[in-house]
């Protein structure tokens, strides 16, 4: 038993935003700061916001809906759908559900899945393992990020802003799904491995301190920005995790066509190429136009790869994502 | 109408001028190549407000070799955007 991607899908919001922008609704021309620090530090120039009315569960639906179509699906084929994402409609009950029956959904069983950044390939390998055991046959894996909705704005202090901003205003909004199918042995296409590690020795890093029973205030509801210890130790994690990832899809760095990964700086992954040794033809930068999406980089810069012909049928994938937590994890696939 | 040229050592005095005003040390006494990072203990943003900075005033494109990753000193900051005007 194998399962492959069968479909993808993506939702981008209609509003879109300069970096210049964001900073000016943030004060720093009141504080003021010089504009230009999100660009220069992570190359994010634009990114699309939800509007007020529009949820996490609708923008995973939309990307959902497009990833059945792509399949080749119905609604009906599918049995499980799991939403994995940073934020979430309400704490209680699981988003999926509203994405479920947004998606007009009956017979299937639904739950989220959190794990940072990498929640949304989490859900691809639980999928994986949900098939292989003869619990599903179609998993929608679905991701609405809202994040601008857990962006601080209102910033008073001059030094807090420019701890925070350059990182947390680089975030985006967006969705993106994939359908994980049952596939014959002798498919070409499919998930080769999953390779997950956490290093909770980070786990006091860039976390979002609201929303859990400890700061229950709205406050304390945002992106914080401060994920500095975690940049500075990507080279090292990269060097100490990558190896064995690939190992275990029996690849070399050589062999992969594409990386989909975690869209945080263009350095980083700049670094992380050169790290890996990978070409400048494998790896993908979409956080220019989209910036980072949180859980939603990789299913949307899969969409996208594919909607500009980096990426096709039969090309061996690798899906690298890094989080907090920390987390690290990866999928290797043939699409 | 003839252009003036802008020197290495034009580009490293203002790369000092708008340190001091991010840092609380005393910049004059650094050396050119003391590394910002390493030995200077400067945290990024700092180094990213530089490079901003030096954007500006010089005109240039620096995104691109922005890597918080590698070493950055005056020296090496001033060499790149004297590269970047030449």
């Amino acid at each position: 038993m194998k399962t492959k991607i069968t479909g993808m899908g993506m939702y981008l919001p209609e509003q879109t935003y300069t970096s210049e922008e964001i900073e000016e609704r943030a004060g720093f021309t009141r504080l003021g700061l010089k504009k230009g620090l999100v660009r220069m530090l992570t190359g994010c120039e634009s990114r699309h916001y939800s509007a007020p009315d529009e949820m996490c569960s609708d923008l995973a639906a939309k990307a959902g809906e497009a990833a059945v179509r792509d399949a080749g699906l119905e609604i009906t084929d599918i049995d499980a759908l799991i939403f994995g994402a940073i934020t979430r409609d309400y704490s209680e009950p699981a988003t999926a559900n509203r994405v479920a029956h947004l998606l007009g959904m009956k017979d299937c069983f639904t739950f989220d899945i959190f794990n940072a950044c990498n929640a949304f390939i989490s859900g691809i390998d639980l999928a994986d393992s949900l098939i292989k055991t003869g619990k599903a046959k179609n998993v929608l894996v679905v991701c609405g990020e809202a994040l601008s909705k857990w962006t601080k704005f209102d910033y008073t202090d001059k030094d807090e802003l420019l701890m925070r901003a350059p990182v947390a205003l680089s975030v985006g909004d967006g969705g993106g799904a994939f359908v994980i199918s049952a596939a014959e042995d002798d498919d070409p296409s499919g998930i080769v491995s999953t390779y997950f590690r956490s290093l909770p020795q980070f786990w006091e890093v860039g976390v979002i301190w609201g929303g859990g029973v400890i700061h229950k205030e709205e406050s304390m509801l945002f992106v914080p920005g401060t994920v500095n210890k975690l940049t500075q130790a990507h080279a090292d994690m990269t060097k100490a995790y990558f190896p064995p990832s690939i190992e275990k899809a029996g690849w070399k760095v050589e062999d992969i066509d594409c990386f989909l990964m975690t869209q945080i700086a263009d350095w980083i992954l700049k670094n992380i190429k050169k790290t890996v040794g990978g070409r400048d033809d494998q790896f993908i930068s979409v956080i220019k136009n989209i910036g980072n999406c949180g859980a939603c980089n990789i299913p949307l810069t899969a969409c996208i790869a594919r909607d500009t012909g980096k990426i096709k049928k039969g090309d061996k994938l690798c899906l690298m994502g890094g989080a907090a937590g920390a987390s690290l994890g990866t999928v290797n696939v043939v699409l | 109408m003839e252009t003036k040229q802008i020197t290495l050592d034009e580009i490293r005095q203002t790369i000092r001028r708008v340190m001091s005003e991010l840092v609380e040390f005393d910049v004059s006494e650094i050396s050119d190549d003391a590394l910002f990072i390493e030995e200077l203990g400067v945290n990024s943003i700092t180094i990213v407000q530089m490079f901003l900075t030096c954007q500006d005033t010089y005109d240039v494109v620096l995104a691109n070799e922005m890597n918080l990753a590698e070493p950055m000193s005056v020296q090496k900051l001033a060499e790149l955007v004297y590269s970047k005007l030449n």
